[in-house]
Formats: structure tokens, C-alpha cells, sequence
């Protein structure tokens, strides 16, 4: 066992992070966050230069989480920037659910559109707002709602979950343009985008059907908790940073606020839920390079990162006073960040329930 | 970065762990698994078996009985011995003075107490605190004073662990007190506790265990050959020697176990009939605890914490903090299991778990001691966020 970075590992880490220091600054993130689709092209593309597109679409020769330690490395780093590119959305879940499906080489075209960042693909309805789905002499058509789907607004191609006539699961691929797809089009609470899809008949094609679908919508969403478990991580990270330097340098009293035990000692207490919230986010991500997609280990990771992120996202404010609620500076946008995230993919409480059902498996709980 | 042990570590855990438990007498790990305190004879008993097999101090140099084990393989061999129940070798030999012995003695003193720390044929005690030096330990005042070739040791030692089995205790003492900052003024002195002129007085714990004592020394004479390294910088040899307590008081697989006993208690119907298990709030309670160990587990396993250069290692802090708080948190919840049956039962014998129910209200009046201990949570707090956080 080692928790050890490769080389290759830390530089992926370094260029995501040059990339970002060069592309936004304070003020640049809100203002792209205001105007659709919240988000750069020019990063998009930059991302896909640099490989971490293809990347997180999965290593064709092995199995979807033979990557899992780099993706976990590049959330961190898109976390402690607040990036607003669609990295999970647009990316690691299309391509994770594709790759469980066994459905890679089928979509080749279509994946590799994606890698260069000339096609974003998003998946809808995994989060059970499932679509009815028919088909006739005309093919597959899909009718249904799916309402705040993150990403949705910008998508140039769905990956739609249904149910068929029989109730099974089945996956299908949807243009966004397609006729009888209407898409509203929304900046959502915690400034990202969003749609919100109507679908009244809407020629669809075929991806699966049947149980593979729900073992790869399973395996895909302890991927994607995984990911965002990570984003959090760096959100923390990045938070604590300009927490503590704020209160080395925010002077009060005639003397910087790092002279008060009880801000420093809160602090201290951040340091040790990140540190906790960090070890169960290696844990996932090493757990997933290992080829097992297990709940239970997802559960796990997002039960402790909702421990830490809640309490972390509110002290960072706390300790900013009054700038922590001001917009206009970034203290306020990690702790928001960090309460979009705690709901992503199921709350704390799911994550609980999921670890509670768990608990008569062992007698002492162990990390294998 | 890997999860899965290597088959090497595999075959290393399978190895100490049928070790453990085919080794260590039942009815020792037997007591310590239900929830009681290792008596004095279960340490000495169970040390000197480890040691027999090279397995009471792997973290010493090799050529004193260590392992050049990496610090996963310690790990391993931690927590089976934890899960075994077997008594952790006694931390005052095996992590606080034999490493400070075999990194800053001198070949005399190597030799003439290394094996014996090692076998527990010395009993050691740490004499560091003092009614008036807690937290603030370099405010130390027992003094030392060079008489020929002795020194003459006077003042008083508090919180002495187990001193009243103790054979010989590690001292810090004062030598000199016009130091310019009280920390150059301290030497660490060997002191052996029959020595004419040491009183060891017990101190009743609230829960009526005698476990702590107050030592006075009254014109003690200590020979300079047990003054260990130089005089006056027995300060550093002490930060060395608390970064390497700091991690053992975490005490990971004792909760681990502690948590899995209460578990299994809460699996039995209580008195009125019902299973506590099936109490959502219990079942969260104990889920989210267990979650909080792996996690803890994962940091100890990921952050370097072994004292180097000389320094404690900051993350030691973390584990120490976060440790100690878990483990009271598995006391809460055994003695939730144990409900309206443990205040009121009867007093038993000191550490004894057959009255389980009422052993988790003394555990639970007892381990409120270690968030204060071997560096309270506002000291390691303090440490957490100046070294760390640059506060």
C-alpha cells in the first residue's frame, strides 16, 4: 500500500493548476459565471490539448477506473481553482457509462469529438427522472421531463436514461437539437447552468437495454461521487489557504487576527476535517484504480467529505466576516461550491443510510 | 499509489496475526478484547513473549531488536496485535525512552539498558510532568545539581504513570536554572526508583483507579553516567521522545475494537427486550464513528509521522487530536450499550471486565484523560496551527 503520487501524477496536477492561474482570476470567474454557458471555451480546448479530455474518458485497454488516481488528481486541482468547466458532466460520466456498457468502440466518433472538446455529451436522467421510451416502424422515441440537468444548457448530445415498455432501464442517444426536445435554459442557485429538457416523442437511438444499464449507471455514479469528493477536497484546500491567510494578514485590534487563539484553533480543526475528508477521497480513488465500483466505498468517501465540507465551506466564511458574504471576493464561493457539491449525486443523508444498511457486514471495520 | 497490501505484506499480516493469536495467552487477549485494563503481569507476560520472537520493539534499530520494517509494515503489526488483543508493549520502554537511549546514549547506556527495556526486565516510568509544568513543560523546576560524580536530585514528578510498578524513571530535571530560555536548562536523567530519598505517592482517579502517582525526590543521588547525551539539551531529546508518543496515543485498532465490541453487544437484546442495533439513531451513531476510524486509519497510513531531525512531525498532531477524540466517542457508545446497567452498578476490581456494563462507565470516567494527555487538544491545536497553517 502507498499513498505516493507518481511524477507524472504531481506534473498533471501542476499543469491543470498553471492552466487555471492563467485563465481566471476572481473577477474573471464571476463574470463568466453570469453569461452562458458559465463556463470557457478557450479552457475547454486547452484542457483537451493537454490530454486530461481523453483522459477522463478512461484508458481503452483497461478497465473505467484504470485512471481513477489521475481523475481524482485533476478534480482537486479543478476544486481548488472553482473552475466551471464540465469536466464530470460533460466528460467522466458520459464516457464511464459508455465504457461499463461495453459501448466504446461503438461510439468511437463520437468519443473522440468529445476528447478534442469539439462535442459535449452529457448524460440525463440517472438521477431517476427517467423518460418513457417506445419504439415503433420509426424507431426508439422518448417522452418524459428531466428537469435540472447540469450541463444540459450547452450539450450538443444527451445520454438519456429510460424505461421501456417492459420497465426495463435502457440508455439512449438523443441530439440536443432534436425535434420535440425543448430545452429551458437556466443559470441555477449555486451559478452554474442548467436545463431543464422536455421531451415529447423524440427520435432517439439505442445504446443498452436491460439490467447492464443499472449495473453501469451504479458503477458510473460511484465514479462520479468520487470525483466530486475530490473537487471538494481541493475546494477545502484552496479555502483554508485564503482562510489562513486572511487571518495573518486582516488586522484588528492592532493586531493581525492570527493573534486570536480562537480563530486559530478553529483553523487547526478545518486542517484536521480536510486532512480526514483527503485520506477518503485517496481511498475511492485508489479503491475504483483497483477495478471495484463498490456503493459502499463512495458512500463512505461522500459521508466523510460532507462532514468536512460543510463545516469547512461555513468557517470559511465565518473567519471573513463580513467580505465571507460579499460576492466580490472568493471567500463566499467556496463555501457555495462546497453546498452545491454536499447534494451532488445524493446528500449526506444518503450516504449515511447507505453506510448504516452496511453495518452488520463486519465486525471491525476495516479499509479492505 | 496502491491500496491492495503486496502479497510481502499480506504474508507479513498473516504471519503476525496467527503470531498473536496462537501465541499471547488466551486469557490476556481475552480480557483486553472484553473491554478491561491489562494487568501488570498481562504486560510483562505478553512483552516478554513478543520479545522472545523479536517482536516487541520493531520500531528500534535492528541491532538493538528493531525491524527494518517501512512504516506500512509497523502498521500491520500495530493493528494485529490490537485486533488480537494482545497488550500493546509498555510505551514508556518501548517508544518514549528506548528510542531516546538508542539514538542519543552513549554505547554504555545501550547496552546496559536496551535489552533489558526491550525483555521489561526494567520497568520504566515517565517523570516529565509537574504540579506546576503541565502543558507548559519547560517551566519544569525538580532540579539537578552536579555533586562530584553524582548528581542530586530534588523536587517532585506528577501524573506518574504506573510508577507504582515501576523500576526505573526517565527524568527531566533542571540543570540549569540561569538558562536563557528555559528550555537550554534541562538534562534527561536516568534515575532508578529505589534510590534513597524517592517517595512514590499514589493519585485516586475519579474512577477510583490507582494508575497516576505523585514521585518526590528528597536529595536523590543519581550517577553522571546516567545523564543521557549532553548535559542541557535534554529539551530536544524530549520533543523527539513526545513526537513518537504522540502517534502511539491515537490508539486506532483499541477503537477499532472497542467500536466492534459495542456492535456486538447492541446485536443482544437489552434489558427491556429491544436490540439497539435496530435503533436508527444507535445504528447512525455507530456507522458514522466507524467511518471516522477508516479515515483516521487512511491519515495515519498516508502522513509520515515519525519524529525526524530530531522535530515532531506536525501531522503527528493531527492523528493525536482526532485519536484521542475517537476514542471517547467509542467510550460513549459502549456505555450507551450499557445505558441505565452502568452508573449504578457495583464498584469491581480495578480494569476488570467481567461487569462489562459497569466497566464501560469507569472506561468512560477514565478516557476523558487523553485529550488531555501527552499534549492536550489545545496544545496540539496550537502546534496543528502555527506549524501547519503558519497562524
Amino acid at each position: 500500500m502507498d499513498f505516493i503520487l507518481s511524477d507524472e501524477q504531481s506534473l498533471l496536477a501542476e499543469t491543470v493548476r498553471t492552466l487555471y492561474a492563467r485563465s481566471y482570476d476572481v473577477q474573471g470567474r464571476r463574470e463568466t459565471a453570469a453569461t452562458s454557458p458559465g463556463w470557457r471555451s478557450e479552457v475547454w480546448k486547452s484542457l483537451a490539448s493537454i490530454g486530461v479530455l481523453e483522459l477522463g474518458l478512461g484508458d481503452p485497454e483497461g478497465h473505467p477506473g484504470t485512471y481513477a488516481v489521475e481523475v481524482m488528481v485533476v478534480m482537486s486541482e479543478l476544486g481548488a481553482a472553482l473552475a466551471p468547466e464540465p469536466f464530470v458532466d460533460a466528460v467522466l460520466r458520459p464516457g464511464n457509462l459508455l465504457a461499463h456498457l461495453g459501448a466504446r468502440e461503438a461510439h468511437a466518433t463520437l468519443l473522440a469529438q468529445v476528447a478534442e472538446g469539439s462535442t459535449l455529451l452529457v448524460v440525463a436522467g440517472d438521477d431517476g427522472q427517467r423518460c418513457r421510451a417506445w419504439s415503433n416502424t420509426d424507431g426508439w422515441q422518448l417522452s418524459g421531463q428531466v428537469e435540472r440537468v447540469a450541463t444540459g444548457d450547452c450539450a450538443d448530445q444527451f445520454l438519456i436514461v429510460a424505461d421501456d415498455e417492459e420497465g426495463s432501464s435502457a440508455l439512449f442517444l438523443v441530439a440536443a437539437n432534436a425535434d420535440g426536445l425543448t430545452r429551458t435554459r437556466y443559470r441555477s442557485r449555486d451559478s452554474r447552468h442548467r436545463a431543464d429538457l422536455v421531451l415529447d416523442g423524440v427520435a432517439a437511438k439505442l445504446v443498452a437495454s436491460g439490467e447492464q444499464v443499472d449495473v453501469a449507471l451504479e458503477a458510473t455514479a460511484t465514479q462520479a461521487q468520487a470525483a466530486i469528493c475530490a473537487e471538494a477536497v481541493g475546494v477545502m484546500a484552496a479555502g483554508l489557504t485564503q482562510t489562513a491567510e486572511y487571518l495573518r494578514t486582516r488586522t484588528q485590534f492592532g493586531v493581525p487576527l492570527s493573534k486570536f487563539q480562537a480563530l486559530t484553533h478553529r483553523a487547526a480543526d478545518l486542517h484536521v476535517h480536510l486532512e480526514l475528508a483527503r485520506s477518503m477521497s485517496y481511498y475511492a480513488a485508489m479503491t475504483l484504480a483497483e477495478g471495484r465500483f463498490d456503493p459502499l466505498v463512495a458512500a463512505r468517501a461522500k459521508l466523510q467529505i460532507t462532514s468536512a465540507s460543510r463545516k469547512v465551506g461555513q468557517e470559511i466564511v465565518q473567519m471573513h466576516g463580513g467580505v465571507g458574504v460579499a460576492d466580490e471576493h472568493p471567500a463566499g464561493h467556496f463555501f457555495t461550491r462546497l453546498a452545491s457539491l454536499e447534494y451532488t449525486y445524493g446528500g449526506r443523508a444518503d450516504a449515511l443510510n447507505t453506510v448504516v444498511a452496511h453495518v452488520r457486514d463486519h465486525d471491525v471495520v476495516d479499509v479492505y | 499509489m496502491q491500496l491492495s497490501l503486496s502479497a510481502e505484506d499480506r504474508a507479513l499480516r498473516d504471519e503476525l496475526r496467527e503470531f498473536f493469536t496462537s501465541e499471547v495467552p488466551q486469557e490476556i487477549r481475552e480480557w483486553v478484547l472484553a473491554g478491561g485494563t491489562p494487568r501488570p503481569d498481562h504486560v510483562v507476560t505478553s512483552q516478554r513473549i513478543l520479545n522472545a520472537a523479536g517482536l516487541a520493539v520493531p520500531a528500534w534499530p535492528v541491532e538493538w531488536g528493531g525491524k527494518s520494517w517501512n512504516q506500512w509494515q509497523r502498521a500491520i503489526w500495530l493493528a494485529e496485535l490490537h485486533r488480537a488483543g494482545v497488550p500493546d508493549p509498555l510505551g514508556f520502554n518501548a517508544t518514549m525512552v528506548g528510542p531516546v537511549i538508542a539514538t542519543f546514549g552513549n554505547e554504555d547506556q545501550k547496552q546496559r539498558f536496551l535489552p533489558a527495556t526491550a525483555n521489561i526486565d526494567i520497568w520504566w516510568a515517565q517523570g516529565f510532568s509537574e504540579p506546576g509544568a503541565g502543558s507548559d513543560l519547560a517551566s519544569l523546576r525538580t532540579r539537578a545539581h552536579r555533586d562530584g560524580d553524582h548528581f542530586v536530585v530534588n523536587g517532585q514528578k506528577t501524573w506518574t504513570t504506573l510508577a507504582q510498578h515501576a523500576d526505573w524513571i526517565f527524568c527531566l530535571v533542571r540543570t540549569d536554572p540561569d538558562a536563557p530560555k528555559p528550555q537550554r536548562g534541562i538534562s534527561f536523567l536516568l534515575i532508578d526508583l529505589r534510590s534513597p530519598g524517592v517517595t512514590v505517592r499514589p493519585i485516586e482517579l475519579i474512577d477510583n483507579t490507582h494508575e497516576v502517582n505523585d514521585i518526590f525526590f528528597d536529595e536523590v543521588r543519581v550517577p553522571v553516567e546516567n545523564l543521557v547525551g549532553v548535559e542541557n539539551e535534554g529539551w530536544s531529546y524530549a520533543k523527539f521522545l513526545l513526537g513518537n508518543e504522540r502517534t502511539g496515543t491515537a490508539q486506532l485498532g483499541r477503537s477499532k475494537a472497542r467500536l466492534a465490541r459495542a456492535k456486538r453487544l447492541a446485536v443482544e437484546p437489552g434489558p427491556d427486550g429491544a436490540v439497539l442495533l435496530d435503533d436508527p439513531g444507535f445504528a447512525a451513531r455507530l456507522a458514522e464513528i466507524e467511518n471516522e476510524l477508516l479515515a483516521l486509519e487512511l491519515t495515519m497510513l498516508r502522513v509520515a509521522t515519525t519524529s525526524a531531525n530530531g522535530k515532531p512531525n506536525p501531522a503527528s498532531s493531527v492523528l493525536k487530536l482526532r485519536g484521542s477524540e475517537l476514542i471517547q466517542a467509542t467510550t460513549e457508545l459502549v456505555l450507551e450499550v450499557a445505558g441505565t446497567r452502568a452508573a449504578g452498578a457495583p464498584a469491581g476490581a480495578e480494569g476488570d471486565p467481567s461487569d462489562w456494563a459497569g466497566q464501560a462507565f469507569s472506561t468512560y470516567q477514565n478516557m476523558r484523560k487523553v485529550t488531555i494527555f501527552g499534549g492536550s487538544s489545545e496544545v496540539q491545536r496550537s502546534i496543528i496551527s502555527s506549524s501547519i497553517l503558519g497562524l
